[in-house]
């Protein structure tokens, strides 16, 4: 009977929540704000238990002996440090700011900007290994567009016509992402539901 | 009271038991069976004596001679048991009854011998054709007897394996016959042979018959109780018996009666034996007799029975076979059928058996009637059975004695041996009707016509019909009457003769007198109409004398299988057939044939094979079988291109056919016998004789000049069948081989067709008319091989040189790679790619010579390398030499010593090997180069050999091109002193003609399609080999070149500056809307900053940051931050001290505050939007936010100026959108995203829900460009524009070589 109740559980919240959103009922809305205090204070806590579940395995593969096994060390020490920082001079002291924007913040823009390097590749390689109607329109939107913002059709942004096809042009993937947009909403839209009418139940076993 | 003893078994019974509770028989006399059957003339013996004969032929069963033997032996014949007294028997009512109006109706003038048969008087005047039968002699009695318990015996071992409710199927026999009646009471249960008007179950059957009439007990026993009419003389051996139990009624006339129809009568019942009466048979009697009473009685005189005087003969069935024994009347039952019986004529042959079979289907009228009594118990007033001239002194039975003299055992006995196979003297049981003799039982010989009769089978007249008890007895009355030889027609049907040669056809007879036809049941002579039934034998034997017959259904006479020789089986159902006698067929090819006659292995030959010389001493005449075919002198015959004269080396020559060695005597004319001798060797070292090992000669050795016609392959390359030892004509599938080989032989088919195992192209030698010369094509000389040497072969002989053919054989003229329009060094170039080192070869790679241009591929030249093999380190296996020395030959890259000639062959087309391989150079002329290693003579590999070839090495045959050495090059390496070597050169010019088993192209389209495959096999090995290392090292190469080269641009335009890059004019307008909200922000106005983003995207964010923050700090604004990221604050933190550092007027403590981290994702928004003071108690440094300056007079989200979302999620800021802006009520919100987030958020701000938007690093620059301070952002724009415009190149670069690429292939594939 565990999955009942937590279907009912989930679906009661979920309705409240939904019907205090829409309802300015006072007791809607105390209990509204109930409902959310407690799931932030839960979001929290489930972050904390993602960092300990991760130290753990950490943990785990920096003791067992593999190829991975530096690695979880790293990360491992790095939580630890981190930790001990913190706790020692706080999260808002200056140096334990210095920690972590020196540290992280070149990390991971460096992969991000491995990123960038790495679908150019793709996008060579994709280009040089499949021939196709679809890879030779990706190919040539790739360079229209990185043609398009980039300094090369500077010159005509200052020709009336040119300008606005070129405007036009630039607003050519703003369509494609708005339809994503709308898929997306709809699909948190279906998921919602799903999960207040009790189709969907992740929280069950 | 005391117990009752079986007379038939022995076994005690109850005394109130009627049937015996062991083998079924009545355990007392019928009543009215009182009198024992005597031999006509004779007195009835006393009871006493009626029993010794039972006796005697138990103990004969039981010692197991009756069955093994194959008959009665020649043992006295059981006495005739005595009758049980009728008041010892308790007989039920109803035969009480039935013998009381027996007695009633008795003839007055019936002897007292023939009170026994009492009985079947009655029968008979119920029926009227009945006659009271004579008595039965003694002897016959007991000979009858001695025959059905032989049967019963037989029968009891039949039905040993049953179970209990099993029982053999009644036998066939004639509907309406004695066996008939007697088999169905088999399959009736024994309640219901007890049943009056059982009998009308036999009417079925007879009704079907036709004008068979009623089932008369006359008809059936009428030569018993016949009276006499003809005086059959009864042989003097047998001992008078008491008359069988037969209706002495005559038989009436069946006339057409189709022998389908007519059941088996004459079969005797093997389960009745004298004085024993199976169940059926004890009960049966008695419920016959109630139908016998209810016809009108025949007052008839009682037979009298004489000694060696049969009764009456029924009238016989054959119309046309005259009989000498007169016919009784037909008022009076008689034993004319009998009669007829006996004046059958001889038994018929194979031929004309089936209307004699069919003629005797058709049992006579009398026996259709027969009643089937007990045995009789003596042998007494047997009828007198008028058996002409067969059986002299054998008295008749008659009828009406045969109730007063016989017990119903006994008469039932005698009736169901009437047609029992002779016995011997000793056992003289009345006779009974023959049935068809059981498999294990041995085989009677009855009569021919007996015999010929369908359904007969003259195993229930085992060792008693034909006996000279029999004889003796006088038992004429009780068998069909054998017709005499001179009463034979003109043209009867032939009774089929016996199978075993080793006995006799003579038919058994139960009188002497008597012969039954071995071909012909007795039914069928019984005088059936049907004019294909032959006469009984003419000759009667005595029994003694007569062996016993066999069934003529299972097993024809000998006269049908004349010319077959026999063998004796002890399956009389069995014909065998003598292999010996069988001639060989003459479809045996004489290659067959040949390998009866003894090989002679001469050591000193190096082939295992004789040579043609010895073989063409075998004479072909000794064998008496046809000479080989000639062949076609025309077109070299495949026989003789295999041929292998291995006494002269290296002679390939086509031998000429030789004649089949014929095979021994004594299998000469079994040919499956002589396949099989002929192929199996006669000991482990003939194994091995067919094959031959490569020889190599040796290097300095010349080989001899041999004609093209002595040449010859070796043995082993043979084909089959034409070996030399395979001579004369080949079989059909051989001879078409021949004659495809000989097509590709001829010229033309030579440049077309590639050449097959057996073939050579280039060995073609259309003068001789011998054919495709192989041994041309042989590269290998064989070499002394210890291994064979100690088997006593020479292996020097085995191969030979391959002869100059130049004359002789016009080199093949082979198309090259340029007539065909291709150029193969256009797909080769020569040089290396730049920036690629070559990369190593490996040296037999190397080794190979260098395919020149436009030059046409020859043959490929043996260079002498290492020599691996020595000429004495020759492997001793014969199975490995071949390859091994062909490795070595060609290692040693000694040329053949015939290298200057053209051979026409090498195997595996060693004219294309590399130079390694093929040892065509002479001395000193490999490319590895070990002069102090003599090169070895190269010889030159059979076609076959050739073909199997790898196809790898078709790509050495066009990189190397040598010409042949001249003939006379010394052989270099270790095979110096071996002779025919391989030779290098090969004798087939190596071209693109890949050794293969299907012909060559012939058309255009073909050539081409072989010319390209040919291209493609010879490029790849030489191309494949370093591609894959080499391809990944140059990628990398590349790679690392572009990037490298990539990082250094990108540095040097960092150090040198973008400036000269145009920063981007056009604005969006939600970059200005934004910029115009922050710029008409009231100062000191309230605005909450939300840091979403993560460090990554720090650096593009940043610059946005950090230009919003400037505006915000220029308008004194109080700033809060706030961030659903973990890292938001201290990014929050990052950002301010940067502000400061900026603007060091800004006073962060007053006019800023940091919320902190908010968890809890759009949950946590929501309650933000909903009481952000709750949510939000504390700041980051921990101390209560919402006191401080920044928040001051803030206690929702609509009291702040505008909300700031900083975050390159569009899920996050899509949260902001959704779950904030709406209780903002007209607070602008503004957002700060990275450029692939901008398009995903520009709805928002098409909507209205987002006030501004600002958008990636061009963002940045826009706004700092519209705040007139460019910063970071325009910077990093200038950088950016630099790396899309690398990223552009690249890509246009793997456009470019892509399409490169693809342009080199398509020529390699077009062309």
């Amino acid at each position: 009977m565990r999955s009942p109740v937590a279907a009912a559980i989930a679906i009661a919240a979920g309705v409240i929540v939904l019907a205090g959103y829409f309802l300015p009922l006072p007791l809607l809305q105390v209990v509204r704000l109930q409902f959310l205090d407690w799931a932030m204070l839960l979001a929290a806590v489930a972050a904390l238990v993602g960092i300990i579940n991760l130290t753990v395995g950490h943990f785990r593969k920096a003791a067992k002996p593999g190829p991975s096994r530096m690695f979880s060390i790293v990360v491992v020490t790095s939580l630890l440090i981190t930790l001990v920082f913190g706790v020692v001079y706080g999260a808002s002291d200056s140096r334990f700011a210095h920690v972590v924007t020196n540290i992280q913040i070149p990390i991971e823009t460096t992969l991000l900007g491995m990123i960038s390097i790495s679908l150019a590749y793709t996008v060579f390689l994709f280009v040089r290994r499949r021939k196709s109607w679809s890879n030779s329109v990706f190919i040539i939107s790739v360079v229209f567009f990185l043609l398009a913002n980039s300094w090369f059709l500077v010159f005509g942004q200052s020709i009336p016509v040119l300008s606005e096809i070129i405007s036009g042009i630039q607003k050519i993937p703003l369509a494609g992402s708005r339809g994503i947009m709308i898929g997306i909403a709809l699909g948190s839209l279906v998921t919602g539901l799903r999960i207040l009418t009790g189709i969907d139940r992740p929280y069950s076993g | 009271m005391p117990e009752t003893i079986c007379q038939i078994c022995g076994t005690p019974n109850p005394p109130d038991a009627v049937i015996c509770s062991t083998c079924h028989s009545r355990l007392g006399p019928p009543p009215g069976r009182t009198q024992s059957l005597d031999t006509p003339g004779e007195q009835p013996s006393t009871e006493k004596e009626n029993l010794e004969w039972l006796e005697r032929v138990r103990e004969l069963n039981a010692q197991d001679q009756l069955s093994k033997s194959g008959g009665f032996s020649a043992s006295v014949p059981p006495s005739i048991p005595t009758p049980i007294p009728e008041a010892e028997v308790e007989n039920p009512d109803w035969l009480h009854n039935t013998r009381d109006l027996a007695a009633a109706q008795k003839p007055p003038n019936q002897t007292p011998a023939g009170e026994d048969l009492s009985w079947l008087n009655d029968l008979r005047a119920s029926t009227g054709s009945l006659t009271p039968p004579p008595a039965i002699p003694t002897n016959a009695a007991e000979v009858l007897a001695a025959a059905a318990f032989a049967k019963h015996q037989e029968e009891m071992e039949d039905t040993e394996h049953l179970g209990e409710t099993q029982q053999l199927a009644p036998r066939s026999s004639i509907p309406g016959s004695a066996s008939d009646w007697l088999d169905k009471l088999g399959a009736l249960g024994e309640n219901e042979q007890l049943k009056p008007g059982f009998e009308d179950s036999f009417g079925s059957p007879l009704a079907e018959i036709g004008t068979v009439v009623n089932y008369d007990i006359d008809r059936a026993t009428g030569s018993l109780g016949k009276p006499e009419e003809t005086v059959v003389p009864v042989p003097a051996s047998l001992e008078p018996v008491p008359p069988p139990i037969e209706p002495a009624a005559t038989p009436p006339v069946v006339e057409n009666i189709p022998p389908a129809q007519v059941p088996e009568a004459t079969a005797p019942r093997p389960e009745q034996v004298p004085g024993q009466s199976a169940a059926p048979a004890a009960g049966l009697d008695l419920a016959f007799l109630d139908s016998m009473l209810a016809e009108t009685p025949v007052a008839e005189a009682p037979f009298e029975h004489e000694a060696g005087v049969l009764p009456s003969q029924p009238t016989p069935i054959n119309e046309n076979v005259p009989s000498e024994v007169p016919s009784a009347p037909p008022s009076e039952p008689s034993l004319s059928w009998l009669q007829e019986l006996q004046n059958l004529p001889e038994p018929q042959s194979a031929q004309t058996l089936e209307p004699s079979i069919e003629a005797a289907a058709s049992p006579p009228s009398e026996i259709l009637e027969f009643i089937p009594t007990t045995p009789p118990v003596v042998a007494e007033g047997m009828p007198k059975m008028d058996f002409s001239g067969e059986q002299p002194g054998v008295p008749p039975l008659p009828a009406a004695e045969l109730s007063s003299q016989f017990t119903s055992e006994e008469l039932d006995a005698r009736l169901l041996n009437q047609f029992a196979p002779s016995i011997p003297e000793e056992i003289k049981a009345p006779p009974t009707p023959s049935v068809p003799p059981a498999p294990s039982a041995p085989p009677p010989q009855p009569s021919q016509e007996l015999k010929s009769m369908p359904g007969f089978s003259s195993t229930g007249l085992t060792g008693f019909l034909g006996s000279d008890a029999l004889a003796e007895m006088g038992m004429e009355g009780i068998l069909p009457p054998e017709r005499t030889p001179a009463s034979t027609p003109a043209s009867p049907p032939p009774a089929p003769p016996p199978i075993a040669p080793a006995r006799e056809a003579a038919p058994p007879t139960i009188i002497p007198s008597l012969e039954i036809p071995a071909a012909q049941p007795p039914m069928a002579q019984a005088g059936f109409p049907d004019g294909s039934i032959q006469p009984p034998a003419a000759a009667p034997k005595p029994p003694a004398a007569q062996p016993i017959m066999e069934d003529p259904l299972f097993h024809p006479p000998a006269s049908s299988l004349e010319g077959i020789q026999l063998s004796e089986e002890p399956y009389a159902g069995v014909q065998s057939v003598d292999l010996g006698s069988l001639q060989p067929s003459e479809e045996t090819p004489d290659w067959l044939k040949q390998y009866a006659s003894e090989f002679k292995v001469d050591e000193n030959q190096a082939s295992l094979f004789p040579s043609q010389e010895e073989l063409s001493k075998v004479p072909a005449s000794d064998s008496g079988i046809p000479p080989a075919s000639p062949q076609p002198p025309a077109a070299p015959s495949q026989t003789e291109k295999y041929t292998a004269d291995v006494s002269a080396p290296l002679d390939f020559t086509v031998p000429e056919p030789q004649p089949v060695v014929p095979a021994a005597a004594e299998i000469q004319n079994q040919d499956w016998l002589n396949t099989v001798i002929n192929e199996t060797p006669a000991s482990p070292a003939d194994l091995f004789k067919d094959v031959e090992e490569p020889r190599f000669a040796a290097p300095e050795e010349e080989l001899p000049a041999q004609p093209a016609q002595d040449s010859k392959p070796p043995a082993w390359v043979m084909e089959p069948g034409q070996h030399s030892g395979f001579t004369g004509p080949l079989p059909d599938w051989l001879q078409e081989l021949e004659g495809d080989q000989e097509v590709r032989s001829s010229p033309e088919g030579q440049e077309e067709i590639i050449p097959d195992l057996f073939v050579s192209p280039s060995s073609a030698t259309p003068a001789a008319p011998e054919p495709e010369p192989i041994e041309e094509r042989i590269g290998i000389e064989a070499a002394v091989v210890p291994g064979l040497s100690d088997l006593g072969i020479q292996t020097e002989n085995l191969f030979q040189s391959p002869e100059p053919q130049g004359e002789a054989l016009p080199p093949r003229k082979e198309p090259s790679l340029e007539d065909l329009g291709i150029h193969p060094e256009e797909f080769f170039p020569s040089k290396e790619p730049p920036g690629e080192t070559p990369l190593p070869q490996p040296d037999w790679l190397s080794s190979l010579p260098a395919m020149q241009d436009g030059a046409e591929p020859a043959p490929v030249q043996p260079e002498p390398g290492p020599s691996q093999f020595k000429k004495d380190e020759t492997p001793s296996a014969a199975a490995s030499v071949l390859g091994v020395k062909a490795i070595s030959q060609a290692s040693n890259g000694a040329p053949p010593q015939n290298a200057g000639k053209s051979s026409p062959a090498v195997p595996f087309g060693m004219e294309s090997l590399p130079d390694w391989i093929s040892a065509e150079h002479g001395d000193g002329e490999s490319s590895d180069g070990s002069p102090d290693q003599p090169a070895l003579a190269q010889a030159e590999m059979p076609g076959w050999l050739e073909a199997l070839k790898p196809v790898g090495m078709a790509k050495a045959a066009l990189s190397t091109s040598q010409p042949a050495t001249p003939s006379g090059t010394p052989v270099t390496g270790s095979l110096k002193t071996t002779t025919g070597s391989l030779g290098g050169k090969p004798s087939a010019p190596a071209t693109s003609q890949v050794a293969s088993p299907a012909p060559g192209p012939k058309t255009e389209n073909q050539k081409q399609y072989a010319a390209m495959m040919e291209q493609v096999l010879t490029r790849g090995p030489a191309q494949a080999a370093p591609a894959p290392g080499k391809k990944k090292r140059s990628r990398k190469v590349l790679w690392i070149v572009i990037a490298g080269l990539a990082v250094i641009l990108l540095l040097i335009l960092a150090a040198v500056g973008l400036g000269f890059l145009p920063l981007p004019q056009l604005f969006s307008t939600e970059t200005v809307t934004f910029y115009n909200t922050i710029e008409t922000l009231p100062p000191d106005a309230p605005v909450l900053i939300a840091l979403e983003y993560s460090p990554a995207f720090s650096a593009e964010l940043q610059p946005v940051s950090e230009a919003v923050m400037e505006q915000l700090a220029l308008k004194h604004a109080r700033v809060s931050f706030i961030s659903t990221q973990p890292a938001g604050p201290i990014l929050a933190e990052q950002l301010l001290q940067e502000i400061h550092n900026v603007n060091p007027s800004y006073d962060l403590a007053a006019n800023t505050a940091n919320l902190g981290y908010l968890a809890g994702g759009s949950t946590a928004l929501q309650g933000f939007s909903l009481n952000p003071a709750s949510v939000t108690q504390t700041g980051w440094d921990g101390q209560p936010a919402w006191n401080k300056n920044a928040l001051a007079g803030i206690n929702n989200l609509s009291q702040f100026a505008a909300i700031l979302v900083i975050s390159e999620n569009a899920d996050i800021s899509r949260d902001w959108i959704e779950q904030v802006q709406p209780k903002l009520g007209g607070v602008p919100l503004l957002i700060a995203t990275s450029a692939q987030t901008g398009p995903l958020l520009q709805p928002y701000t098409a909507s209205g829900q987002v006030d501004g938007l600002v958008a990636g690093i061009s963002g940045a620059a826009a706004y700092e460009n519209i705040l007139g301070k460019p910063a970071q952002g325009s910077a990093l724009w200038q950088l950016y524009l630099a790396a899309q415009i690398l990223a552009v190149l690249v890509i246009l670069l793997g456009l470019v070589l892509r399409i490169s690429r693809d342009r080199k292939k398509l020529p390699s594939g077009e062309g």
